[in-house]
């Protein structure tokens, strides 16, 4: 069952038996986890900065610092934890040289004083660049983004239980299925072209040997009957050459010609869902029957175990 | 709300890395800017790049986005 620690002045407090509610919120690769919950009692008064631990069912959930917390006239008790990660929201400049996700994550434990965990080696050196004034979070998840374009690995960075680790995203696929038969009480599902929808693609770019602009236009006219014409277009920076530019347009093609699909679940709790996770989705009125990723998830823990997951499609 | 909008637009344009002109001195492995920041040589770009002399001042030029950096002159030896 739950097993909720909290710790004050050097004393272990069990306050499984006091909470109200214990929500845990995990979003891939944006920010720290986060365990808000309530109790009422007299006696054990948090402070900022108290080590918060909490696990459910055997399994380890969150293990944290107390980052704000509040009270009301009934003497009920509002606490928001966060993770190890919450402290690299810290702006720095470094230089990153020589450097793959990794050896980035483990500079930025050391330079926090954080305990890490597994961190995957990834095997891509970055490339160089000046990192100024920016967080470290964002620094980690640029660098993900770079490894993700030039290898097609993708990674994400997480506090597990009090360890900082860097996953690829293909070792976090669980046994599990949710949707009609399994586990799910409700949905909601949107399918939209109103955002990131584009069937014809149009970039121009500066060409310094001519003096004059270039401009590549790649379309899908089949979506175009369909949907009408929906334009992207662009202004290359860099100096690209025709066939890199060509290659641009071709991806982005590819990128925005699909209908944005949204969908939401809400399910009964498993311990093993975590923002990065992926599982099998299967429901039959939205035709869905693949492997989906986790892109945000809640899990509420009082009275009952469920969870509300946010997935990419 | 508008301290927020202001924030926002403070953050970002701190992030988005504007054109600016910046003064540094010549080291072995680039050019530092600040105790903190040495830019390094693959950033730096422009004809005099080939000649600089370690402990030369340079006057450089930031290209927005801040991964590139020109070296529009040296300021003293």
């Amino acid at each position: 069952m739950m097993e909720f620690l909290v710790e004050v002045d050097g004393k272990i407090f069990e306050i499984s038996e006091l909470v109200e509610s214990v929500a845990y919120t995990d979003k891939l690769n944006d920010g720290c986890s986060k365990l808000e919950f309530s109790y009422i009692d007299d006696d054990v008064r948090l402070q900022n900065a108290s080590v918060v631990r909490f696990r459910y069912d055997g399994a380890d959930i969150f293990y944290g610092y107390v980052f704000k917390h509040g009270q009301n006239k009934a003497k009920e008790i509002t606490v928001t934890a966060y993770d190890q990660l919450r402290y690299c929201k810290a702006k720095d400049t470094i230089v990153v040289k020589n450097d793959t996700i990794d050896s980035l994550a483990r500079k930025m434990c050391n330079y926090f004083g954080l305990r890490a965990g597994s961190l995957a080696s990834t095997g891509y050196k970055l490339p160089v660049s000046v990192q100024d004034d920016k967080t470290w979070l964002d620094i980690i998840y640029t660098a993900i983004d770079d490894t993700l374009t030039n290898t097609g690995r993708w990674y994400c960075l997480r506090d597990e239980f009090g360890a900082v680790a860097i996953r690829e995203l293909q070792e976090l696929q669980l046994d599990l299925v949710l949707g009609d038969e399994s586990l799910a009480f409700d949905y909601e599902y949107e399918v939209s072209i109103d955002d990131n929808f584009y069937n014809q693609i149009k970039i121009v770019s500066d060409n310094e040997a001519t003096g004059k602009r270039d401009v590549y236009i790649t379309k899908d006219s089949g979506s175009i009957a369909k949907y009408g014409l929906l334009q992207y277009f662009e202004v290359l920076d860099k100096n690209y050459n025709p066939s890199q530019a060509k290659a641009k347009a071709d991806a982005l093609l590819q990128l925005y010609n699909r209908e944005l699909e949204t969908l939401e679940l809400k399910c009964l709790g498993d311990v093993r869902v975590r923002a990065g996770n992926s599982f099998f989705g299967q429901i039959e009125d939205i035709q869905l029957n693949k492997r989906l990723i986790v892109k945000s998830v809640t899990h509420e823990f009082v009275p009952v175990h469920t969870m509300t997951l946010e997935v990419m499609l | 709300m508008i301290n927020e909008i202001k924030t926002i637009i403070q953050n970002y344009l701190n992030n988005a890395k504007l054109c600016c002109l910046m003064v540094g001195t010549v080291t072995s492995d680039g050019i530092k800017v600040s105790d903190k920041l040495t830019i390094p040589s693959d950033l730096i770009v422009g004809n005099l790049k080939r000649n600089l002399l370690v402990g030369q001042k340079v006057r450089l030029l930031r290209n927005h986005g801040g991964q590139q950096f020109y070296i529009l002159e040296v300021i003293s030896d």
